[in-house]
């Protein structure tokens, strides 16, 4: 029934010129209006990353404000428009210089008005993109006093109090979102937060009904690449690397998807793909994550010396980032940990982690205590970790490999087992490293 | 500044097409095709299905004894051909509320919800393989039903109709020489009196794009045509006793009603509930509220989560308490832009009589203290569109109702003949606090709705 469904939306879709001709009459209709008018002016969309309302063509979308503005400076709406363009930019090419470009947009618009919602808003995705969730919070907080009514308000809160750590803030802005505007942002946003409760099916079953509402390529893109990450933690790369493929067909630049493919390629086996794509990604995108995968494959594969190079771009990358005020202390934590030096990472992520308390910087805190040789303490930090119902692989790991360096067998093997029972490839390094620590447990 | 934005028109013409063709063209990428004409809040405009286009409610004219309320939604259809389908969503609540007791909740809900059997070849898109003259052929391959069921607070719910059949989009008249035929079809009655009718029609919305053009924009001479006059919709037709909807049953008594239609989608639940929650994401009472005096409610230059779209998500028991709102009533952006295209003066600031006509409904006719069982404590103010059930049918109606001395017709329930944005832009310039207005809408040369009602119910024209 449901596959039915989907099919039926789908060859509605195809559907000819003739609905095009009908947009374009009335569109014209209204277009013209729009430009004759004293009032109310023909304003661009000011739209909205969050809702990627406005996924349409983001270039052009920018000029265009921008063109507005160079008329109307006064337009405090349009300047939080033209901010919300540069940050979903940043987010599609990665070029982080948006961000201040963005916040110099959303400066203006707030002096210009005060307290709009959409600047504070945007304020809000700002900050989360710079990975400042505290203020973040703030921002949204603020907004969310102004407008409790207001959709676009519960995508800031949602991702601030998730990486904050505070899930049950988290969890009641999610289902806001989705009781004001379900769609593709509380949909995506639903799919993540009951993956995190460990609740796999129900987070599918999201991914697909924001899938079925996607409106724009980059819109599906993201939704295939977040089923394809669904399948791949769950230890199918096949299942995982259709999706992926999917996703680039949509949109050949979705960068996270063939970041995902090339794990796909590799994990079934395919170097040379594997190879190709963790080049393309790392050239056009060189976002920490990528460099990092890419560098712990060609170590997996023993080329050690490319894997350094790798590990330099890494370091250079990370501090151009913190040059933007768009530092990844957990990237780089888990990087020094594994390939640098690990009391560099626990100085790093102990600082993160008075920041935030989420699952993600505790396992990583945990395992760059661990690594430093301070096992005892790690595994509180490993058990922190594994309060959610969340258990991705690479927990399980870290949380095996600290347990059985305090000496406790059994659950060391449990651990173990289940991280590559969870996803057989869920690292390069790592899963074989598994594999051999538990061959070793006696 | 007119002046300097009405010397440059082509420039912003290009720059306004250019946008609105990339935010319209969206749909058909993402399999919802089409475009409000009704523009409406930002992101309902989004989602067509789900987007309500027009609500009717008016007696019966040849059943007086009841009251058919009509819901439209997905407007722009395209005339019939054997490539387009505008389904129901099946994960979505089509629901009709009427309140009573004028505290703004519904006294009585009817909930439409659809079940779709898809049986086409795939690569086909009409829901027929061959020529049909009755929804039982066979050759019918793609099937919605709908069930119809009465709500009222306390008691448990009462299906009006199962399995209901809904007559699928004119495909042309080679595969469905006779649609009306199909509509026969997919009418019911219902147990207790009353009918349903649900499937497509021609769009029965009565719009002139001159008169609105004065109203939204403030400019003048623009061509009056009607955009939905080639185009059709869904509707849900629905006839019930007017005992059904008036407070303790009793329509002498009580003749007044406020009605309003949602569409509330399936959502996820998230905090570990197990039922599957219903979030509203369209509302509509009156005609063209939002376009007529929301600023933010045009699509392109709307602003996604503002006025218009949280509009789309409340009840109409906040009305009353909730100040942005009474805001865009009492301080209305129109008036001054139809001084500018027409000259005429505009009264003053602030328009109490505005709130009233939105909010509170004409004195003696169908504000809430005409019914003489409410709690007249009780009674809030709320943007509901009124009926008073006890207003006999016109024999000569008037296209501007109670500006032309016709007591029924919008503001009094509405009409499929009802000029709504005339009868508010004479409401707007002060038309309720006796300034003469006439003027502005006499000339008009769209009178009529696109294509005329049928006689009898469900009074709906053919799809095109």
């Amino acid at each position: 029934m449901t596959g039915k469904t989907i099919k039926t939306l789908g060859a509605l879709g195809r559907r000819p010129a003739a609905t095009g001709l009908a947009c374009v009459v009335v569109g014209a209709v209204t277009a013209g209006l729009l430009s004759l008018s004293p009032d109310a002016p023909p304003r661009p969309a000011h739209g909205n990353p969050a809702a990627s309302a406005a996924a349409q063509d983001v270039p052009a979308q920018i000029d265009a404000r921008r063109a507005w503005l160079r008329e109307h400076p006064k337009d405090a709406t349009v300047w939080a428009g033209l901010a919300l363009g540069y940050l979903e930019q940043a987010r599609r090419t990665a070029d982080f210089s948006y961000y201040g470009r963005a916040e110099k947009a959303l400066k203006r618009s707030l002096s210009l008005r005060p307290g709009n919602v959409t600047a504070l808003v945007g304020m809000g995705t700002l900050a989360n993109a710079r990975h400042d969730f505290a203020a973040a919070e703030r921002w949204g907080e603020q907004a969310r006093r102004a407008e409790p009514g207001n959709w676009t308000v519960y995508p800031v809160l949602a991702d601030a109090y998730t990486q904050l750590g505070a899930y049950p803030k988290a969890t009641a802005a999610v289902q806001r979102l989705l009781d004001l505007k379900p769609g593709v942002a509380a949909f995506t946003r639903a799919g993540y937060e009951l993956e995190m409760q460990g609740r796999t099916d129900a987070a599918e079953g999201a991914l697909r009904r924001a899938l079925e509402d996607a409106a724009v390529p980059a819109e599906r893109a993201f939704c295939l690449h977040r089923l394809g990450e669904l399948d791949w933690e769950r230890g199918r790369p096949e299942q995982a690397y259709a999706r992926y493929e999917e996703a680039l067909r949509a949109d050949p630049g979705a960068h996270a998807a063939l970041a995902a493919r090339a794990k796909a390629h590799a994990a079934l086996g395919r170097t040379e793909a594997a190879l190709t794509d963790y080049r393309t990604v790392t050239e056009r995108v060189p976002l920490p994550e990528y460099v990092l995968a890419y560098g712990e494959f060609l170590d997996s594969l023993g080329r050690k010396d490319e894997a350094r190079l790798q590990y330099e771009v890494l370091r250079a990358q990370i501090r151009l980032l913190e040059g933007q005020g768009a530092g990844d202390d957990l990237t780089l934590g888990l990087f020094e940990a594994d390939h640098g030096d690990p009391a560099v990472a626990v100085r790093k992520l102990t600082a993160e982690w008075s920041r935030r308390k989420s699952a993600l910087v505790a396992d990583a805190l945990a395992w760059a205590l661990h690594r430093s040789g301070r096992s005892a303490e790690a595994a509180e930090y490993a058990a922190a970790a594994a309060q959610l119902g969340w258990r991705p692989a690479s927990f399980a790991y870290h949380r095996g490999e600290i347990e059985r360096a305090l000496g406790r067998k059994d659950e060391a093997r449990r651990l173990l087992a289940a991280a590559l029972k969870t996803n057989p490839h869920f690292s390069p390094l790592d899963a074989p490293a598994a594999r051999k620590a538990l061959g070793g447990i006696s | 500044m007119r002046v300097r934005q009405l010397s440059k028109p082509a420039a912003g013409t290009a720059l306004a097409c250019a946008l609105l063709m990339g935010g319209w063209f969206a749909g058909p990428v993402s399999g919802r095709a089409g475009a409000a004409s009704h523009v409406d809040a930002p992101s309902t405009f989004a989602d067509p299905p789900r987007d309500g286009s027009d609500l009717y409610a008016f007696t019966s004219p040849e059943a007086p004894d009841t009251v058919t309320i009509a819901t439209d939604y997905h407007p722009l259809q395209l005339p019939g051909n054997a490539v387009t389908l505008y389904p129901f969503m099946t994960d979505t609540r089509y629901e009709i509320h009427a309140d009573s007791s004028g505290d703004g909740r519904p006294e009585v809900t009817y909930r439409y919800t659809f079940r779709t059997q898809d049986k086409r070849p795939s690569g086909t898109a009409a829901a027929v393989t061959a020529p049909v003259r009755s929804l039982a052929d066979k050759a019918v391959v793609f099937r919605q039903t709908y069930t119809l069921e009465e709500l009222r607070p306390g008691k448990p719910a009462r299906t009006l109709v199962d399995q209901g059949a809904v007559a699928p989009s004119y495909a042309g008249s080679r595969l469905m020489p006779d649609y009306d035929a199909l509509r026969k079809d997919a009418t019911k009655t219902l147990p207790g009196g009353g009918r349903s009718y649900v499937g497509q029609i021609a769009d029965s919305f009565l719009f002139n794009i001159g008169p609105y053009a004065k109203i939204r924009f403030g400019i003048p001479l623009v061509p009056e045509i009607n955009p939905v006059s080639l185009l059709n919709a869904n509707t849900m037709t629905l006839q019930v006793p007017k005992q059904a909807l008036a407070f303790k049953g009793d329509p002498r008594r009580n003749p007044v009603i406020g009605i309003w239609a949602t569409a509330s989608r399936r959502t996820v639940d998230v905090q570990g509930g197990e039922e599957a929650a219903y979030a509203q994401v369209s509302r509509m009472g009156q005609p063209h509220v939002l376009e007529t005096m929301f600023p933010d409610s045009l699509p392109v230059v709307g602003v996604p989560g503002g006025l218009s779209d949280q509009f789309q998500t409340r009840s109409p028991a906040q009305d009353g308490d909730w100040g942005a709102m009474i805001k865009q009533f009492r301080e209305p952006f129109a008036p001054r832009n139809i001084s500018f295209a027409t000259g005429a003066a505009a009264p003053a600031n602030p328009r109490t009589d505005l709130v009233d006509f939105f909010m509170n409904g004409v004195e003696k006719v169908t504000t809430f203290s005409v019914n003489q069982d409410v709690d007249r404590a009780a009674v809030r103010p709320a943007e509901v569109l009124r009926l008073n059930m006890s207003t006999p049918v016109s024999k000569s109606p008037h296209r501007e109702t109670l500006f032309e001395g016709d007591p029924e017709g919008y503001p009094n329930g509405r009409r499929f003949v009802d000029d709504a944005d005339a009868i508010q832009m004479r409401a707007l310039m002060g038309g309720l606090l006796g300034a003469e207005t006439g003027f502005l809408t006499r000339n008009n040369l769209i009178k009529t709705p696109p294509k005329p009602s049928t006689g009898t119910f469900p009074y709906r024209p053919l799809p095109h």
